[in-house]
C-alpha cells in the first residue's frame, strides 16, 4: 500500500486462522451427528422427575468425554480448555445439530459455579466442587429475594456467626432447578441491614442441610422450573464461605459476568435454527400467498445476522482481553427481544392451533418448535439475569457516562 | 474509554483505528472539498496498488467510508471507490482515476431492476435514471446483453444536477438516448448484479452507521449539558433508556456493516450485506430521527444541523435497500 504518503494509511495485518476454525467446526458438527441421541424429544416427554435428571446427566457425561460439558473450564478441572472462539463454535454446532440442551445444568452448574469457585475458592473448595459440578452434581443460585430483585444489594437473608458455624435465616426466589439441586451458591447478609453491598458474603450451601425447604413456583407456561428456597436456622460450616466474609458482592460479580460469555451465544444459535424451521414451514405454501410473512421473516433474519455479528465482535474483544464497552448487555437485550419476536411470529403462522396447549412435561430449550410455549417462555430471557430495563440503566450510566439515578431516597423525603 | 472511543466500532484494531481517526479529522476539516485526501491516497484504499490504487482490502476501506458518513463528507468515496472501483478493480485506467478522486456517478436504483428498464439496441443504450455523484468521470450503467448482466462506465454522458434533500452530496439525472457502449469500460459476469448490490449495501451501510454515530454523540453531549427541572436531561430514566437503545442500535448497525466488509468474498458475506442494507441502515435512520427528537425544539431547526444526519442516513437506507432487493434476498426460501 502506498501508505508512505501519509502516516495514517497503513494496512493492518490479517489476524486469526479462519481455516483452522472451519476444520474444528466440521469436527464438532460430525461429533454431534454421531453422538447425540436423535430421539431425545420423544424420550424426555415420557420421563418425570429424577428420570429426567438422570437422562440429562447421561448426555452431560457423553459431552464431557470431549470436554463439551464445560468447554471454557481448564482441562485439569474437568472442562475442555477450549479458546473463546472454539467455545462459540461448540455452542453453535450444539444448537444447529438439534441435540438436547441441558436446562438443569446450564448455566449454574456448568458455567457459574466452576468459573466462580476457580476464581475465588480455596484449593480445598476447588477440589471438592469443580470436577463434580462438571460431572453432574446440580447447583442452583440463591441470589434474588422477594424484596430484592433488580436492587440485589438490598437483600435481607442473614448469616450470623455462632461459634464454629454460620446460621442462615431468610428466603430466596427464582432459583432454577432448585428442586433437583445438591448445592446452592448463596448470598447472605453478614453486615448490618444498611450495609448494602459492603456487608454481603457468598456461601456454598448444601441443599440437604436441615432447615432448607424448596417450593417450586409455577411459571407462565405452567411448568415448574424455578423455586423459592426457605432457609430456617440452617447451619453452615465455616469453610462454606467463598472468598472473604463481607466481600461476597465482588465474588457475585464474577458469577454475573460469566453469564455474558460464549454461553449466551447458544441462544443465538437456537434462534438461527428456529429461523430455518420457519423457512421450511413457509416453503410448503406458494410464495405469493405468504408475501407479508416473508417480509417479516426478512427482518427477523437480518436481526439474527446483526446479533450474530455483535456476538462475534464480543468474542474478538474477549480474545483480545479488551473491555467490552457494554456490548454484553446490548447482546442480552437484543437476542432476548429477537427471541420474543421470532417466537411470536412463528406461533402466529400456526393459526388457531397455537391456542391449544401441547402439554409438554418439560421445556427443553428456548426454541423447541412448540412456538406458543417458546413465546411465553421468552419472557424468562428478557427478565432473568438482570431485566432488560436494568441492562439499559447499566449501559446508560456505566458505558455512556450519564448521571446516575438518585438512589436510596426514602419515600416522601 | 472516552465517549468518542466508546461509540466507535469495537472491532477496529489499532492500525484501522488510527486510519479511521485520521480520515475523520481530514473529512471533518474539509467537509465541502470533494478532493479532500485524494493527494494522500485515501480514494484508492481497497483498490490494487499495481494498477494505481493504494492497496489494502475492503476491510481497510470500511473505516474510511464510515468516517465519510460521520462527517457528512462530500467526497465520492462511497460510490466511486466503494462500488465502481470494486467492480472495475481489474481496470487500470479506472482504478487510477478513482484513486485520484474521480467521481463516477452511481444509479440509485437496484442494478437488476434498472437493467430490466434499460434497453440495448444495435449497441446503443436507452433509459433514464437518478444517480448520486457529479459524474465528472462518467456514469455507471447496468444493462443486459443477450441475457448476460453487464455494467459499463459511460464517460460522455452528461449528468443533470438535481437538488438533493441530502445536501451533503451531489445528486442528478441521466438520460441515455442511444449512447454507444463501444470503447467504454464494460464488465460482464453472471453474478455481476448481485456483486454490485452487495457492494452498494456494504458501502452505504457504512456511511449510514457513520452518520448515526455522530448523531448519537451529539445527543449524548447535549443530554449532559441541557438542564430542565434542575437536572441534566440525561439523568432522567425515560431519556436514558432512549439513549441506551440508540447505542444498542448503533452497535448492531456497526457490527453488520463492518463485518459485511470484512467478510467480503466469503459465502456468508452476501447475507450479512443484505442484513446491513435492510436492518442496519433502518436502525441508523432511526437513531438519527431519535437524535432530532431528543434535542427537543432545537433539534427540529436547520441551524442545529441534525437534519443533515437524518437526510444522509435516509438516503443511504433507500440506496442500500434497492427497492426490496435486500428484503427479497433475505426471505428467500430455497
Amino acid at each position: 500500500m502506498r501508505g508512505a504518503r501519509h502516516d495514517g494509511v497503513a494496512v493492518p495485518q490479517k489476524g486469526g486462522s479462519v481455516t483452522g476454525l472451519a476444520e474444528f467446526r466440521r469436527d464438532i458438527a460430525e461429533w454431534f451427528a454421531l453422538n447425540a441421541p436423535a430421539d431425545w424429544r420423544e424420550t424426555v416427554d415420557r420421563l418425570r422427575g429424577q428420570e429426567y435428571l438422570d437422562y440429562q446427566r447421561q448426555w452431560l457425561r457423553t459431552l464431557g468425554e470431549r470436554g463439551f460439558a464445560a468447554p471454557g473450564i481448564p482441562r485439569e478441572w474437568g472442562g475442555g480448555g477450549y479458546t473463546v472462539s472454539e467455545q462459540v463454535v461448540i455452542f453453535e454446532e450444539w444448537s444447529r445439530s438439534g441435540a438436547m440442551p441441558l436446562p438443569l445444568y446450564y448455566s449454574v452448574s456448568l458455567n457459574h459455579v466452576p468459573h466462580t469457585i476457580l476464581a475465588h475458592g480455596t484449593q480445598e473448595q476447588k477440589e471438592r466442587y469443580v470436577r463434580d459440578a462438571i460431572r453432574g452434581t446440580v447447583w442452583c443460585q440463591g441470589f434474588s429475594e422477594p424484596g430484592s430483585g433488580s436492587d440485589l444489594a438490598s437483600l435481607r437473608t442473614t448469616a450470623k456467626r455462632q461459634d464454629d458455624h454460620w446460621v442462615i435465616e431468610g428466603q430466596k426466589i427464582w432459583s432454577s432447578g432448585a428442586m433437583f439441586a445438591d448445592h446452592c451458591i448463596l448470598l447472605a447478609r453478614t453486615g448490618s441491614q444498611e450495609s448494602r453491598h459492603r456487608g454481603i458474603t457468598y456461601f456454598l450451601l448444601d441443599m440437604r442441610a436441615e432447615g432448607v425447604d424448596v417450593r417450586p413456583i409455577r411459571q407462565n407456561t405452567g411448568h415448574h422450573e424455578f423455586c423459592e428456597i426457605f432457609l430456617d436456622s440452617v447451619k453452615l460450616p465455616l469453610d462454606s464461605v467463598l472468598g472473604e466474609v463481607d466481600q461476597g458482592w465482588s465474588v457475585a460479580q464474577t458469577t454475573l459476568e460469566t453469564e455474558r460469555g460464549p454461553i449466551g451465544m447458544s441462544v443465538i444459535g437456537e434462534i438461527g435454527a428456529g429461523l430455518e424451521m420457519v423457512k421450511k414451514h413457509l416453503a410448503t405454501t406458494s410464495p405469493s400467498s405468504v408475501a407479508p410473512e416473508r417480509a417479516e421473516l426478512a427482518t427477523l433474519v437480518a436481526r439474527h445476522q446483526a446479533v450474530s455479528a455483535l456476538s462475534a465482535d464480543i468474542v474478538d474483544l474477549l480474545n483480545r482481553g479488551a473491555p467490552d464497552g457494554g456490548l454484553s448487555s446490548l447482546m442480552k437485550i437484543s437476542f432476548s427481544e429477537l427471541l420474543r419476536d421470532l417466537t411470536e411470529f412463528a406461533s402466529r403462522l400456526n393459526g388457531p392451533s397455537e391456542l391449544i396447549d401441547p402439554q409438554r412435561p418439560h421445556l427443553t430449550g428456548s426454541v423447541t418448535g412448540d412456538w406458543t410455549l417458546d413465546w411465553l417462555q421468552s419472557w424468562s430471557w428478557t427478565i432473568a439475569g438482570g431485566t432488560n430495563e436494568i441492562q439499559r440503566n447499566i449501559i446508560a450510566e456505566r458505558t455512556l457516562g450519564l448521571p446516575r439515578e438518585p438512589r436510596g431516597a426514602k419515600r416522601g423525603a | 474509554m472516552t465517549l468518542s472511543e466508546t461509540l466507535r466500532y469495537s472491532g477496529l484494531v489499532a492500525e484501522r483505528y488510527e486510519l479511521a481517526s485520521v480520515a475523520e479529522k481530514l473529512f471533518g476539516t474539509k467537509q465541502l472539498d470533494v478532493t479532500a485526501g485524494t493527494d494522500q491516497g485515501w480514494s484508492g484504499v481497497g483498490l490494487p496498488e499495481e494498477l494505481g490504487g493504494s492497496g489494502g482490502d475492503e476491510a481497510d476501506l470500511a473505516p474510511i467510508l464510515e468516517a465519510a458518513g460521520s462527517t457528512c463528507a462530500a467526497a465520492p468515496l462511497t460510490w466511486s471507490t466503494g462500488v465502481v472501483g470494486q467492480l472495475f478493480s481489474h481496470d487500470a485506467d479506472l482504478v487510477s482515476a478513482i484513486s485520484s478522486g474521480a467521481d463516477v456517478a452511481l444509479p440509485l436504483a437496484s442494478a437488476e431492476k434498472l437493467a430490466a428498464e434499460i434497453t440495448l439496441e444495435d449497441g446503443r443504450l436507452r433509459g433514464e435514471f437518478l444517480v448520486i455523484g457529479t459524474g465528472s468521470h462518467g456514469v455507471l450503467v447496468p444493462f443486459e446483453s443477450d441475457g448476460a448482466p453487464c455494467a459499463a462506465v459511460l464517460t460522455d454522458v452528461p449528468v443533470e444536477n438535481l437538488p438533493g434533500l441530502d445536501q451533503t452530496r451531489p445528486w442528478g439525472r441521466v438520460r441515455l438516448d442511444g449512447v454507444s457502449t463501444s470503447g467504454m469500460a464494460v464488465v460482464s459476469a453472471p453474478d455481476l448484479f448481485s456483486r454490485w448490490e452487495t457492494k452498494m449495501a456494504q458501502a452505504f451501510a457504512l456511511d449510514a452507521a457513520g452518520a448515526a454515530r455522530s448523531a448519537l454523540r451529539r445527543t449524548i453531549e447535549y443530554s449532559l449539558t441541557r438542564e430542565q427541572f434542575g437536572r441534566p436531561i440525561g439523568s432522567f430514566q425515560a431519556y436514558k433508556h432512549r439513549l441506551a437503545d440508540m447505542y444498542m442500535h448503533l452497535k448492531l448497525s456497526q457490527s453488520l456493516a463492518f463485518r459485511a466488509a470484512a467478510e467480503a468474498g466469503e459465502p456468508a458475506s452476501v447475507t450479512r450485506a443484505n442484513a446491513a442494507a435492510l436492518y442496519g441502515t433502518s436502525l441508523a435512520t432511526k437513531i438519527c430521527g431519535e437524535a432530532v427528537q431528543l434535542h427537543g425544539g432545537i433539534g427540529f431547526t436547520w441551524e442545529a444541523g441534525l437534519h443533515e444526519f437524518l437526510k444522509r442516513s435516509r438516503a443511504d437506507q433507500v440506496i442500500a435497500q434497492g427497492q426490496g432487493s435486500a428484503r427479497d434476498a433475505l426471505s428467500s426460501l430455497s
